[in-house]
């Protein structure tokens, strides 16, 4: 259990706090998992009273709590440890006032002045906040400790990434500095560790010896849904590529850390991302693919082209679509090619690893059944159907021999007789343990930036073209050239 | 050919849910919910549930409520055996509002072996402009990793774009060519399908499967090695099939193109004359020409189109033989064979002739999976048809 803390939510009536941070920390309540004392302090721009604020947050832990129905005892002490602040970020007074609110609180509830700061904000206000946050002594630890998350994207290149980090570590030292990344959060992403490292059977296998491709999809079928000036600005390589997807890379590559400590781990994840070959301008149009969808179906329903979203340029050139291509240059690697892939408005939401294993190096049943059998192939899900599955080639029951291929599925929603908790339950408190494990360090941030800077260079440039796709598909036709380029194809997820 | 019992209901547990008018990701959330719901009760203080078992995602398309309800009696039964995830489409494109409704039904089985086996079916009747775009439908519902068999009921519309999409999602396209509307058309679209698409996504018939003990019996009279040379020299083969007028000709032309490839005859000529009676002209590897005919007869008991008689005659080595194999007007699941070789006398046996479920025929389509001998036959029987047209 956490020791007691206060939790500032910057962004308190925003979009993620409603949907996500309210009713996660609603759960931890409904858990027993939040310290006695522990309190949120809602502060945004909005004028409202205490009660405004607690009449939103009921409203969104009603709609938006992965638990139902609502525990309305739980609910009603949750919402008396509401309260609420009005702060101009620009204003040094609000912070003041804040600050006071933040003591007279710690006074009653003796939370021994630790605090958790929340930037629930959009990235542009980063800086102005952290700065505001130092002016006024909010994240000086005299006494108790006092942390931050900072929510991705964190920076929108390595120049600005580099700025983002300079500016935090001025005010509050590295290992305060909480970037949230939620897949982290995510069980079966954490279980990737497990999988590797708690098992002896896979790690003799997990290398260029017997490893032929790694397939890394991260797919959803919403498009912007509202967040089209955002998205605009940044598209899928910065969205998902630089953050979601590289760690996943790092996760499925990386040696097998000495501890489940947040240095070992962080320290093996870094190398990787060293390791990463950089792509030359030269190689972009061989090794990545950009795409952008255009009017289609997705799950029976009609959707726009993107271009026709609200708030999206009608003449938009940001990519929807992201395939890239890329080699882990270690020893465990070598030769063995990563490629990854993120899309909006896909045929389904998935988010899935999928080591691929080499063809057996000799064909004892000859080449007639290996055109029946696919290679061994082993998928971590991450998304939706949380699971693992590992396929491997069969006899069929029948005179003669006849392959095959079937699945071994192990699956978490029927496998373990609990509710998976969201992945902001896990990282809030994993923050207010101290524990940053399971967010991002400030060299691990910059080292993706290092090297999806070039790619992003490129594209703007217009190397590779953009190309189209219809929504409800799996991406424009070059996606599917940049792995026959290799003898591959994408699976289906 | 494997037989298929349904399980006991002590040993099935269930769940449903309907809804009219829904969207798929409510859809698929009550998916997921059913399926945790039937796993839980598994859980005790020892031991964890076992993991979901699925082999196979069936995809049934139905033009109307009858189809529907064939394609989840044939489900319902594979799944005694083999888990699976059945999504049955019903399509009304005339319909003029667009609507989805919704049914779902999981049941867990509880194998004597302790493993259980899971059935889901997801039915979903699709109304209006929705119809056109059917695998945005389907294709989120897809149990990953496991093989997609499409089934199409009635007519398979082989031009259609969303029949095309659809079948980009497929491993495997099942159609019953005993129910085509217009058996001459859809089977020469077929045929153009399988050459077109099948190394990628092999098509399979249960007519063909139905052939089956047709094709044995006639394999098995010339197994014998003092038989073989009659194989070479089969001269004439003789076809009846139920029907009026030219009525459903797939199969027994399904039977002369399996004889067509494998024993590699060039069709010469063919031409139809009244009543559905076809006489086609094949010539042998050496040069001896093989008469095929085909002819409808009246036969109330069968379906369409399914088989009466197979007769081959042939010659070798300065004597005939003639193969008949009837099925008993009697008793339609039995068949008498007679086999005339040179002068001895007539040998007469009456056999079982098996008459499986469709579920059980599927059973045997999704082990073949890839069919060369039925493409092969598919090809030489739609030459067959174009050539008399």
């Amino acid at each position: 259990m956490a020791e007691p803390a206060l939790m500032v939510i910057f962004g308190a009536t925003g979009d993620l706090s409603k949907r996500k941070l309210l009713p996660s920390i609603y759960n931890l309540a409904r858990q027993r998992l939040l310290p006695p004392g522990f309190a949120v302090v809602g502060a945004a721009m909005d004028d409202l009273s205490e009660e405004d604020f607690r009449d939103h947050a009921k409203q969104s832990v009603t709609e938006f709590s992965r638990t139902q129905p609502v525990d309305e005892e739980v609910l009603k002490s949750f919402l008396a440890n509401l309260f609420y602040v009005s702060v101009k970020f620009d204003d040094a007074e609000g912070f003041k006032r804040l600050k006071a609110r933040l003591e007279e609180l710690d006074n009653q509830r003796h939370t021994g002045g630790d605090v958790v700061f929340y930037c629930a904000v959009p990235p542009p206000v980063y800086p102005l906040l952290v700065s505001q946050l130092g002016g006024c002594g909010l994240a000086r630890e005299e006494r108790g400790y006092r942390r931050i998350i900072i929510e991705k994207p964190f920076g929108s290149d390595l120049k600005s990434a580099r700025e983002l980090n300079g500016q935090l570590q001025k005010v509050f030292r590295e290992d305060n500095v909480y970037r949230i990344d939620h897949y982290l959060g995510k069980e079966t992403v954490q279980n990737i560790m497990v999988f590797r490292f708690a098992n002896s059977i896979f790690e003799p296998v997990w290398n260029c010896n017997y490893v032929d491709s790694v397939q890394i999809t991260v797919a959803e079928e919403l498009g912007v849904e509202g967040r089209g000036g955002y998205y605009d600005q940044a598209g899928a390589l910065r969205d998902i590529v630089q953050n979601h997807a590289l760690q996943l890379v790092t996760l499925t590559a990386m040696e097998p850390p000495v501890a489940f400590d947040a240095d070992a781990v962080r320290d093996e994840k870094v190398k990787v991302l060293r390791a990463v070959r950089p792509l030359a301008a030269s190689e972009m149009p061989a090794n990545t693919v950009r795409g952008q969808y255009q009017a289609g179906f997705v799950l029976g329903q009609k959707v726009p082209a993107y271009r026709e979203e609200p708030s999206v340029k009608p003449d938009s050139e940001t990519e929807t679509f992201a395939a890239v291509k890329f080699q882990v240059d270690n020893w465990r690697w070598a030769g063995v090619p990563f490629y990854v892939r993120s899309s909006k408005r896909a045929p389904k939401r998935v988010t899935e690893i999928r080591v691929q294993f080499k063809r057996p190096a000799h064909l004892t049943f000859g080449r007639e059944q290996l055109r029946e059998t696919q290679p061994n192939a082993l998928i971590l899900r991450i998304q939706p159907e949380e699971g693992i599955s590992l396929k491997f080639s069969a006899k069929l029951p029948s005179g003669g021999v006849r392959l095959r291929t079937v699945n071994m599925d192990f699956l978490y929603l029927s496998s373990f007789v609990v509710d998976a908790p969201d992945a902001y339950e896990r990282l809030l408190v994993d923050c207010m343990l101290g524990d940053p494990t399971l967010f991002t360090r400030a060299d691990e941030v910059e080292h993706a930036w290092g090297f999806v800077d070039p790619i992003e260079a490129a594209w703007r440039a217009g190397r590779p073209p953009l190309e189209f796709y219809k929504a409800g598909t799996w991406g424009p036709k070059g996606s599917d050239r940049l792995l026959e380029a290799d003898g591959h194809k994408w699976a289906v997820p | 050919m494997i037989r298929l019992r349904p399980r006991h209901p002590d040993q099935v547990r269930s769940a449903e849910w309907h809804e009219r008018g829904v969207t798929l990701p409510e859809v698929m959330s009550e998916v997921g919910r059913i399926h945790a719901q039937l796993a839980r009760p598994e859980a005790g203080d020892d031991a964890l549930p076992h993991p979901r078992n699925c082999c196979l995602n069936l995809v049934s398309i139905a033009d109307d409520e009858e189809e529907a309800r064939l394609a989840e009696r044939v489900g319902h039964l594979l799944a005694s055996h083999h888990p699976l995830r059945q999504l049955l489409v019903e399509l009304e494109p005339s319909h003029e509002v667009d609507r989805l409704d919704a049914w779902l039904h999981a049941e867990a089985h509880q194998a004597p072996d302790g493993m259980p086996v899971q059935f889901e079916r997801i039915r979903l009747k699709v109304t209006g402009a929705g119809t056109k775009h059917i695998d945005s439908l389907v294709a989120p519902l897809l149990v990953p990793e496991v093989p997609t068999c499409l089934w199409w009921l009635g007519n398979p519309p082989v031009s259609d774009e969303a029949f095309l999409r659809l079948l980009e999602l497929s491993d495997l396209l099942a159609v019953d060519s005993a129910t085509f509307e217009r058996p001459f058309l859809v089977t020469l679209e077929l045929a153009g399908l399988a050459e077109a698409v099948g190394r990628r996504v092999p098509v399979t018939d249960f007519h063909w499967a139905r052939l089956q003990p047709w094709r044995e019996l006639v394999a098995q009279f010339f197994q014998p090695q003092e038989r073989r040379d009659f194989l070479r020299g089969m001269n004439a083969v003789g076809i009846d099939y139920a029907g009026e007028g030219r009525g459903n000709r797939v199969a027994a032309a399904l039977l002369v193109g399996w004889l067509a490839t494998a024993l590699e005859w060039k069709l010469q000529r063919a031409a139809a004359g009244g009543g559905g009676a076809v006489a086609a002209l094949y010539r042998g590897p050496r040069g001896h020409s093989v008469e095929v005919h085909l002819r409808s007869v009246s036969a109330e008991k069968l379906a369409e189109g399914e088989l009466a008689a197979v007769r081959v005659d042939a010659a070798a080595g300065g004597r005939a033989c003639a193969l008949a194999i009837e099925r008993s007007a009697a008793n339609l699941e039995r068949v008498e064979v007679r086999i005339d070789i040179g002068e001895r006398e007539t040998l007469t046996e009456r056999l079982p002739l098996d008459t499986p479920a469709p579920a059980e025929l599927l059973v045997e389509m999704l082990n073949g999976m890839r069919d060369p001998v039925y493409m092969r036959s598919l090809a030489a029987a739609a030459d067959l048809l174009k050539a008399f047209r």
